[in-house]
């Protein structure tokens, strides 16, 4: 052996362990276009996850001393003795403790007669679909009358011939009974056959469609999502009328094992960001995943960040835009929450609303939240640096009525500021969780505490009222639940960076912050992608310009169709100056790469 | 070649940007006042001058990064010079540049002693340069160029607000005699300050960062928009104080910001200004810092340069120190390193192209033909 390679490989630096990272790539018509001739090369992936024992599983008395395991029959393939079968239901669902699931034994009423049973979950079926389109067509159906059946066709022959259900299909195996029974449906088993007929008979009770609660907005679709996925995926569908609009399920979860929609465009959206989503969702390893908010924080990319870098919506309308942006959206059973990715951060700013009011307003909007942000950071944090350290810079009169306000006030203005900035965080948070019973009571105590009282005592100035109620506000401003809370959190970390160190902590702060944030990336794209890096430009990221300007889709996305719209989408304008020299009609296309 | 060589490419107006920023942060320094105590009254013909003999200097930067293509500095140098001599001129500039940045870090850590955090210690101050820094660094160059192109409006806007604003302390005859001290003194701190835009040899310590057919593009772009910066406020801030006392001040463009009254409302607003001068000071203390671990890594064939980040991190702060006071740090930097320090950094790459000719050693490939 190279001694002289041992003795390196010992003491020498070897350099990090490489990891594949993802990075959405140029499309290829991007990369044709682009001059630059030195594309980098992605890292060579070597896997080095660490490898870990399985810890033995308990196994139970009862299912050593079986013959079979429910393991065991779970793989197994169905047999056509009915008994059998009836006996390694009962073995899987634990029957007869489980008190939910149900076996209606029946007899075919063909010549000669057929022994069937049914089993299904009592309350996740519709009993109407069972009794009506499924027992009665076989038991008494006239039909069967003068019919032979071949035992062993007997099932496609029902399928085909017998069963006036919408979904019916054919199983085989045990685990696709399992799990068809436990989502819903009704699985009939047939005497000599070896298939069973699962249908499609889910009548659990949903929550109806109602207006979003986090989302509002004052003109626009009043439509949320609920807790069921089909009916979500339904209501994307019912705003984009297209055949290329894919939902592909996923499941994740290996003891709920929720089902997950994937939702894309497929001419629209990234092949390779669809392909990463789908790998990032299919590599989960957890037993219980049950909302958008768990599943959330299994795929993103940063997550101890304190940004964001899902985007969490409740409002079909705004899935829908998103999609036709070539984003990817993530829904799972159960949450009323859909996840769109890759996003940037100013996404987070953007209310579905921008786009239903007009142009002047909907900028006014942005403009407005751009603020938002910066107040519900800084406002404390300033205050704080300028009271401590930087004094001069109030204009002397101002200065006069604030040290007349502080001057009872036994604290410094830290403590001042802290101390109700905490108590604002108790009654917003004590407010989200309390019975609304009780709710108005603690509109009163909030009121008395932040407002008058702590005044009148002395325990804080005027102006620090004021100046948590504006953050406050500014935070409430925030479009996004998350990074909202993100932001309310670091306020914190800069009034602490303002209290030591003032101006020159806080700009230090922002520096990490924005360095942070410029580093970050949302499934491959870069998270502050119109600004830095500087992409084709986009009148829709961070203002939002006139709904006809917006011709292109977001460059970071790297979707497959850049164009949105022609130049000249208001074609009525272009026809009303050419309608002397022979009309045109505005139907240009393809300037999207201008 | 290095990985963080392949996948960190800055785009040229984020290049641009970035270089500007580094260039232009020591104006928040002691710069103006430096060039009024060599020439008086006519700082700003030395500024002219100096960028005239940078435009000069980066034509050859810019030839030695074309005429290599995709390689590193070091590699150039050892390619040109072969191993050892090679390594030895690679590490020059990291040797001068470790000082200047430890310098630096020194002059921004007091100048925020001076102007905010008078009762604070100067190691708290300079520890939270450090650890920004080592965060930056960490985050990798293309985050630093992104914050340095988009912080660039704001720290523009920032110098245009102080420079402008002063407009009622302007007194035009502050300006003659036009050539001050004479000619050959302007001459020669004409030559000798073009180290002022010594930044811009990042040009080709990291000529990884720009795509080849941008580098003279950007080197232009960067040098013309610094010297009308540097103009702007060399100029302004010759009309704002008489030449004696415009010698004195640690902080010359703090003065002038002092001198901003906008009615009874808005003055004394100086204190706005510390976030954008702390903004671009720390995007060249990392910038700088960035450099000094890649260098290192490359002369000493790491594959990656993070594990230096905080060793040399250490050895800033600890040679940030060294100087016994403000007034020894601003002399070492201006009049010590300075001084000398444009004949060695903008020295090497002639000295490597030259070298390059006489051995006949050409790093052309089909690639830069192609681009030229």
């Amino acid at each position: 052996m190279d001694l002289k390679k041992l003795v390196q490989q010992i003491f020498a630096y070897q350099g990090p362990p490489t990891y594949k990272a993802f990075t959405l790539e140029e499309t290829e018509r991007e990369e044709k276009l682009s001059s630059d001739g030195q594309n980098s090369t992605p890292i060579e992936a070597k896997n080095k996850g660490g490898e870990f024992k399985k810890p033995k599983k308990p196994q139970r008395p009862k299912d050593a001393q079986l013959k079979f395991s429910p393991q065991k029959i779970k793989e197994m393939e169905l047999s056509s003795n009915l008994e059998q079968s009836r006996e390694f239901i009962e073995l899987l669902f634990h029957l007869p403790q489980n008190k939910d699931v149900v076996i209606r034994d029946f007899t075919i009423g063909s010549s000669p007669n057929f022994a069937a049973f049914a089993l299904f979950i009592e309350g996740m079926i519709d009993k109407t679909i069972i009794n009506e389109h499924i027992l009665e067509p076989l038991m008494f159906s006239s039909f069967f009358q003068d019919e032979k059946l071949d035992p062993i066709l007997t099932c496609k022959t029902v399928l085909l011939r017998h069963i006036p259900a919408n979904q019916v299909r054919e199983l085989s195996t045990y685990q696709e009974v399992i799990e068809a029974v436990t989502a819903g449906d009704s699985v009939i088993f047939i005497e000599g056959s070896r298939h069973a007929l699962a249908c499609e008979t889910k009548g659990f009770a949903v929550r109806s469609i109602s207006t979003p609660t986090s989302e509002q907005v004052v003109q626009g679709p009043q439509e949320a999502f609920v807790e069921a996925l089909r009916q979500n995926t339904a209501l994307v569908r019912r705003i984009i009328h297209s055949e290329n609009l894919i939902t592909e399920m996923l499941q994740v979860g290996s003891r709920n094992k929720a089902n997950v929609a994937v939702m894309y465009l497929n001419d629209l959206a990234n092949p390779n960001l669809v392909r990463e989503v789908k790998r990032r969702i299919s590599m989960i390893n957890s037993d219980f995943i049950a909302d958008t908010g768990m599943l959330e924080e299994f795929i993103e990319d940063h997550p101890f960040s304190l940004v964001p870098q899902c985007l969490k919506t409740e409002r079909p309308d705004r899935v829908a835009a998103h999609l036709i942006e070539g984003r990817v959206a993530v829904m799972i059973d159960g949450s009323p929450f859909a996840l769109i990715v890759p996003v940037d951060f100013f996404a987070f700013l953007h209310s579905s609303e921008d786009y239903y009011v007009r142009f002047p307003y909907g900028f006014w909007l942005r403009a407005l939240r751009m603020v938002a942000i910066f107040l519900t950071l800084l406002l404390p944090a300033f205050y704080i640096a300028v009271a401590t350290f930087h004094q001069e810079m109030i204009p002397t009169d101002l200065l006069l009525s604030i040290s007349a306000a502080k001057e009872r006030v036994p604290f410094p203005t830290v403590l001042e500021i802290l101390s109700m900035e905490l108590s604002f965080e108790l009654i917003r948070e004590a407010g989200v969780r309390v019975p609304g019973v009780i709710g108005a009571t603690l509109g009163i105590v909030g009121t008395l505490i932040l407002g008058q009282a702590a005044v009148s005592a002395a325990i804080v100035s005027p102006i620090s009222i004021i100046i948590v109620a504006v953050t406050g506000l500014a935070s409430f401003a925030i479009p996004n639940y998350s990074l909202a809370f993100g932001f309310r959190f670091m306020r914190f970390i800069f009034i602490f960076l303002a209290s030591v160190l003032g101006f020159f902590g806080i700009s230090t702060g922002l520096f990490v912050l924005l360095l942070s944030l410029l580093s970050m990336k949302s499934f491959g794209a870069p998270f502050f992608a119109p600004v830095a890096p500087r992409t084709a430009t986009s009148t829709d990221i961070v203002m939002r310009y006139p709904i006809w300007t917006q011709e292109q889709r977001p460059d970071s996305v790297q979707s497959l169709d850049v164009g949105r719209q022609p130049k000249f989408s208001r074609g009525w304008e272009k026809e009303k100056y050419q309608n002397s020299s022979g009309a045109q009609k505005g139907s240009e296309q393809g300037n999207g790469n201008q | 070649m290095n990985r963080a060589m392949e996948i960190s490419k800055i785009g040229e107006k984020e290049a641009v940007a970035y270089l500007v920023t580094i260039v232009i942060a020591k104006v928040f320094l002691t710069y103006p006042a430096v060039l009024v105590g060599y020439v008086a009254n006519a700082a700003w013909a030395v500024v002219a001058l100096s960028g005239l003999m940078t435009l000069f200097f980066m034509y050859f930067v810019v030839k030695l990064v074309v005429s290599f293509p995709g390689k590193s500095f070091p590699q150039i140098c050892e390619k040109i010079l072969g191993p050892y001599l090679g390594s030895f001129v690679a590490l020059l500039p990291f040797l001068g540049w470790l000082i200047e940045e430890s310098l630096l870090m020194r002059n921004f850590s007091e100048s925020m002693l001076i102007v905010a955090l008078p009762e604070t210690t100067l190691s708290i101050v300079m520890l939270c340069f450090v650890g920004a820094c080592v965060v930056a660094v960490y985050l990798g160059i293309e985050s630093i160029a992104r914050a340095s192109y988009i912080s660039f409006p704001f720290t523009l806007v920032a110098i245009l607000a102080i420079t402008l604003l002063s407009f009622n302390a302007w007194k035009p005859q502050y300006l003659f005699p036009l050539f001050g001290k004479g000619l050959f003194p302007i001459v020669r701190a004409g030559v000798i300050r073009s180290s002022d835009f010594l930044e811009l040899i990042t040009i080709y310590l990291m000529p990884f960062l720009f795509y080849p057919y941008q580098v003279r593009k950007v080197g232009l772009k960067a040098v013309m928009v610094s010297i009308v910066i540097f103009l702007l406020v060399v100029i302004t801030y010759t009309m704002s104080f008489p030449f004696p006392v415009s010698q004195e001040p640690y902080l010359p463009l703090y003065m002038m910001a002092k001198g901003v009254y906008l009615g009874h409302f808005f003055q004394r607003i100086e204190a706005i200004f510390l976030i954008f001068w702390v903004f671009a000071g720390l995007l060249l203390l990392s910038g700088g810092f960035y450099a000094l671990c890649i260098i290192l890594s490359q002369v000493l064939k790491l594959p990656d340069y993070k594990p230096l980040i905080l060793p040399l991190a250490i050895i800033t702060f600890a040679l940030a120190f060294a100087p016994p006071s403000l007034p020894d740090a601003v002399y070492l930097s201006n009049y010590g390193l300075r001084e000398w320090a444009w004949f060695v950094f903008y020295g090497i790459p002639i000295f490597l192209l030259i070298v390059a000719r006489l051995r006949g050693i050409d790093g052309k490939n089909e690639f830069t033909k192609k681009e030229n």
